[in-house]
């Protein structure tokens, strides 16, 4: 049987449309009745455009009739997460202070892609404007993971990883202040990868943290990973923190050859409480690696455990500073009863955000009160500081610093809603990423015995894409495993 | 290290505009508390004399054009307002007075 689009990589999908041997709205079809079969299991979506995709399909396929120069990702169905503001449709950051918040304008990620005439097949899930490690704080609906319908699919972009692992978007975008593309690329089963800061422009997502916010793809292959990085990074005007350093053709990177690459395994993170099958799969990872002509370097991170406590701190501070925009006094949802204005903010706040948001707003807010600023926060940046100088240490002696993304697989649903600190601990390898700029992907590098995936964490130096996506695609090709479908799909 | 109360936690509800029910009070304590401990592992590092980092970005100084452009339509910025009259934002009455509308 002739495998169908759904399954196909966004490269091949590109390259079908480029060539004329797929009509873009074929595709887009195939991906619309996937996600009809199997998205009512899975929950990933939270709007479905079928019909504009279907209008955006055909433009293409009249450009591709008339002979018109087509875009790097012609006809590649994309999931965008409902924090990345677009004019079609809502953007609610998956909560009800936004539930019916209409953007006046398409984020500049989400231009870039339509501009490359990527078609959007619509939003899909993450915990509250960001806030989780397992999208269960969404206040729009439950998303599961593909491979275990009992299983979190990670968070915050879970909605973004569970459609790229079930077939039901080629390509996913994300966003990731502290783990939140790694963590459930890691859980689901595909690429999740987080830029160095600047690299995508942040205009018109919703923020919650700004010196640690990224926005970055999901993706099935490295490859498809280094296209949507093409279109994705660059300097944006309206962003004053993107990077105008020159994007390199990420596709370059790829098939390089990794002898004598430096790999870094820091002996922090393999002493830390790794769960044994994670630690297992790692390991072969770096024989593999090993095997190729890779030069593994035993190092020292010794901002591991305070790097998480760093990120808890700065991250709080900056969302109790910045979320006091949902105010419902311009756009949000304003309580009914309010009578007052102290009313509008109290009731309106108190109604339309979630606990998981609250708790981190009041813990934020006791960090930049009093003499606790100095104590917590400036303190936190300092450390950020050290955080920023062991990379640097670090990154002398390897090129990649390797690790697991997570201690565990996918947890079951519940099991750490009631413990803050057993759901900020998902992020303890990643953070550092997001303190120290540089970027990060995790890729997938064996299942469980119950058949969960596992993610292997690589980091870089900052600006220094292509030695991560060159790594990346050598271990894919190299890695004796195709990561395939969920079956109960 | 210092770890806070139920009215401490009240109070830093207040600063932030939220109202809490008296179970969400006691468990915010419980895990701001656990939390805090967490964080006891700063003052493990030694700072002194480290400067802290602000932000993400290594740029400095990024200006735009100074060049006038279109601002979004009236009916674009109120499309999300909870109550407008078109020109303003309304919200209920601040000053007490005399009643004018």
């Amino acid at each position: 049987m002739k495998t169908p689009w759904y399954e196909k990589t966004a490269k091949e999908i590109r390259d079908a449309v480029h060539q004329g041997e797929a009509s873009a709205l074929d595709i887009v079809n195939s991906f619309i009745e996937h996600a009809d079969a199997v998205d009512g299991t899975v929950g990933a979506y939270t709007q479905r455009w079928s019909e504009t995709a279907r209008t955006a399909a055909q433009r293409i396929d009249e450009k591709i009739r008339k002979g018109l120069p087509a875009g790097a990702l012609a006809g590649v169905p994309v999931a965008l997460k409902e924090s990345i503001c677009t004019s079609e449709g809502k953007t609610t950051g998956a909560s009800k202070m936004l539930a019916d918040y209409r953007s006046p304008f398409d984020a500049t990620a989400v231009t870039r892609l339509q501009q490359a005439d990527a078609v959007f097949l619509g939003k899909v899930n993450m915990d509250e404007l960001g806030l989780g490690s397992s999208t269960e704080t969404s206040a729009l609906q439950r998303t599961t993971n593909p491979w275990a319908p009992d299983r979190v699919p990670g968070g915050s972009s879970g909605g973004s990883a569970a459609a790229v692992a079930s077939g039901t978007c080629a390509l996913a975008l994300g966003t990731d202040t502290g783990s939140s593309i790694r963590q459930p690329a890691s859980f689901c089963g595909c690429i999740g990868f987080k830029p160095t800061y600047g690299r995508i422009s942040r205009l018109g997502i919703i923020g919650i943290a700004s010196s640690l916010d990224h926005v970055g793809p999901l993706a099935r292959t490295v490859e498809d990973t280094a296209l949507a990085l093409n279109v994705l990074c660059g300097e944006d005007k309206g962003d004053p923190t993107s990077s105008d350093r020159p994007v390199p053709d990420f596709t370059r990177s790829l098939g390089r050859d990794i002898r004598g690459l430096r790999i870094g395994v820091p002996k922090e993170y393999l002493a830390s409480d790794l769960d044994a099958e994670v630690r297992q799969y790692v390991e072969k990872a770096l024989d593999q690696f090993r095997n190729a002509g890779a030069e593994i370097v035993s190092i020292s991170l010794p901002c591991t455990g305070y790097d998480a406590a760093a990120y808890t701190v700065i991250s709080t501070a900056e969302m109790s500073a910045g979320l006091a925009r949902l105010d419902g006094v311009r756009y949000g949802a304003r309580h009914p009863e309010a009578k007052s204005v102290p009313d509008v903010y109290v009731m309106s706040k108190s109604a339309g955000l979630g606990t998981e948001v609250q708790r981190r707003i009041i813990l934020g807010t006791y960090f930049l009160s009093g003499k606790n600023r100095q104590d917590y926060f400036v303190k936190a940046q300092q450390v950020r500081t050290v955080v920023k100088k062991d990379f640097q240490n670090a990154f002398e002696q390897c090129d990649i610093i390797a690790g697991a993304t997570t201690a565990t697989a996918a947890f079951p649903f519940g099991s750490k809603s009631d413990n803050p600190l057993e759901m900020y601990a998902c992020d303890q390898f990643t953070v550092a990423a997001n303190l120290a700029s540089h970027p990060a992907l995790s890729i997938p590098c064996g299942k469980t015995a119950a058949g969960l995936p596992i993610g292997l964490h690589l980091q870089a130096r900052s600006y220094d894409e292509e030695t991560l996506l060159g790594a990346a695609f050598y271990y894919e090709q190299h890695r004796g495993f195709e990561m395939g479908f969920p079956s109960i799909l | 290290m210092e770890h806070v109360t139920e009215q401490d936690i009240d109070h830093y509800a207040s600063l932030s505009q939220f109202q809490l029910n008296d179970d969400t009070r006691k468990r915010f304590t419980k895990e701001i508390n656990q939390i805090l401990d967490f964080l006891q592992i700063l003052q493990k590092v030694d700072t002194e004399s480290i400067a802290p980092t602000r932000h993400g970005t290594d740029r400095v100084n990024v200006f735009r054009d100074d060049v006038i452009q279109d601002p979004l339509p009236h009916a674009e910025v109120f499309k999300n307002s909870p109550l407008d009259d078109g020109v303003f934002f309304l919200v209920p009455r601040i000053i007490e007075g005399e009643d004018n509308s």
